[in-house]
């Protein structure tokens, strides 16, 4: 019985993880000032303007929308 | 026996079956309609022979159809009902109401008809040439499957309210049950009654099943009370459910500051401290911590929970020095430089100025929770209303990521095991539920067996 509860805190924990977007997600929704320096994985990004939205990463690159 | 005969024709019955001879042509066909009213127990079905006796007018005897017996008595496949049509007119019924009543029991009697006959039908106003239901079966009744309810533990939720004066980061974090308390209950499965045929036969009832009641013998106890099995919790503590299994958990109350007063506190279990945490002092549980004072903490030196989560109501200012260090999450008003680490979740309420954040998911709340200066790591996703400050304090957001790919093969195999766990446990539950139906029959040997299958279950 223990077994299953842990596999089920294991596939509720993966399934959290399979919801972010790309392979790293971070996302701002109101507000992003300048000299905010966002990393996911390897990719870096100065914001230098205000700005909101989502950034993630995804093969080797990053996305905002 | 000779049913009906005129200049046209002479109908006869003969075992059962119905013939005519027509002497002549000329009877309309439609003329029949009045026949059958006279005489219900006509039970035309071969028309085209019919037709052509009646056109060619031969003189030959024809089969044309059936005779009705005067009582038609049917029986349901599951032997649960019984039918009878009266095939006679209003008026010789009502005539002979004492003979067809007779002749009604002997018909159900001829078709072992012996439980269930309607004698309130029977005696009252019976229609003729309709199907009646005259007898029906006691249908068995099926007991009901044990019904179980635990205790509801509160959701871990913050709520931020403000009510013009202040902002408040609220949350149903621990559980506080006293000695004695209610924790579940069980109403047990009922067995149910049989029924019975209309032939006689009992048909056997599916009796309820049996659900066991999971909790931690050593701080819960099941008690009978008014044909139900309750949960009580055997101690003052919190509530918990671990591995499926409710309990009540080692739970200390401090109902003023952490300080001198106190000293440093190290507890097996979980924490509330109605105050606050005083400078340099620190906490340490090995389950759930709970700061609530609305004022805060500053400046303490150190809060940890080994496996469970910290919940501080009134946010932190750590001086870059005070560390708070959870086994799964953080829920925290806000954070002023401080150190905040979790395998699980970070939720902030308001902000962390300055912090360093390190969690699986960082998440600040998306009307007014601001990321401002410092570090924030993260493995999966970081949340927030608003990053950085005007005056462009730099914040770094830092996601180490994961691999997608790795993620999904590694849920493929949790589900398979998952999958083969629960079928097994599945199997075992039905193996004890044949035990349960013959409880207090098993011999030495089967009820070794019993507590043998059981023990995966309990575990």
């Amino acid at each position: 019985m223990v077994t299953i509860f842990q596999h089920d805190e294991k596939r509720r924990y993966l399934t959290d993880m399979l919801e972010i977007k790309g392979d790293g997600e971070v996302t701002i929704g109101q507000m992003a000032f300048p000299d905010t320096c966002l990393e996911i994985k390897s990719l870096q990004r100065n914001i230098k303007e205000s700005t909101k939205g989502t950034f993630f990463a995804e093969n080797n690159n990053m996305h905002f929308e | 026996m000779e049913i009906e005969k005129n200049e046209y024709f002479l109908l006869e019955e003969l075992d059962n079956s119905l013939y005519i001879t027509m002497y002549q042509k000329g009877f309309s066909l439609l003329t029949f309609n009045q026949l059958i009213a006279k005489h219900p127990r006509i039970n035309l079905n071969r028309f085209k022979e019919l037709r052509t006796a009646i056109t060619s007018g031969s003189g030959e005897k024809v089969h044309i159809g059936d005779f009705k017996p005067e009582i038609e008595c049917t029986v349901a496949a599951d032997k649960m009902a019984a039918f009878i049509t009266l095939n006679c007119t209003e008026e010789a019924f009502t005539n002979e109401r004492t003979y067809f009543t007779s002749e009604i029991l002997n018909c159900l009697h001829n078709h072992s008809v012996k439980e269930g006959i309607r004698m309130d039908i029977l005696s009252g106003p019976l229609t003729v040439n309709k199907e009646i239901l005259i007898a029906r079966g006691k249908e068995p009744v099926h007991g009901q499957d044990a019904v179980i309810t635990y205790f509801k533990r509160s959701v871990r939720k913050p709520t931020i309210r403000d009510d013009g004066k202040a902002d408040y980061y609220d949350m149903n974090f621990l559980d506080e049950v006293k000695m004695g308390e209610w924790l579940g209950e069980k109403i047990p499965a009922t067995k149910g009654t049989p029924g019975k045929t209309i032939t006689g036969e009992y048909v056997v009832q599916k009796n309820g099943k049996n659900k066991k009641l999971v909790f931690d013998q050593k701080t819960v106890e099941a008690c009978e009370e008014n044909g139900k099995i309750v949960l009580r919790a055997l101690r003052d503590g919190v509530v918990e459910t671990v591995g499926g299994k409710i309990q009540v958990g080692d739970h200390l109350i401090i109902n003023g500051d952490v300080g001198v007063e106190t000293g440093n506190i190290e507890f097996n279990g979980s924490i509330t401290i109605n105050g606050t945490i005083c400078e340099n002092y620190s906490v340490k549980a090995t389950k759930d911590v709970a700061i609530e004072s609305e004022h805060g903490i500053s400046h303490c030196d150190r809060i940890e929970s080994v496996t469970g989560d910290i919940y501080i109501r009134g946010g932190i200012f750590g001086k870059g020095k005070s560390v708070v260090k959870a086994g799964k999450n953080i829920y925290v008003k806000h954070a002023n430089e401080c150190f905040l680490e979790a395998l699980g979740t970070i939720h902030i309420g308001y902000y962390a100025l300055g912090s360093h954040v390190k969690a699986n998911h960082i998440i600040a709340d998306e009307k007014n929770g601001k990321l401002i200066g410092g570090v924030i790591e993260a493995r999966g996703k970081v949340k927030a209303a608003i990053v950085g400050n005007r005056l462009e304090r730099r914040t770094i957001i830092q996601v180490a990521g994961f691999d997608r790919k790795k993620v999904e093969k590694d849920l493929k195999e949790t589900l398979l095991e998952y999958k083969a766990n629960i079928l097994k446990m599945e199997q075992l539950k039905q193996k004890i539920e044949i035990f349960d139906s013959i409880e207090g029959e098993t011999n030495v040997h089967q009820k070794f067996q019993y507590e043998q299958l059981k023990k995966p279950m309990i575990k």
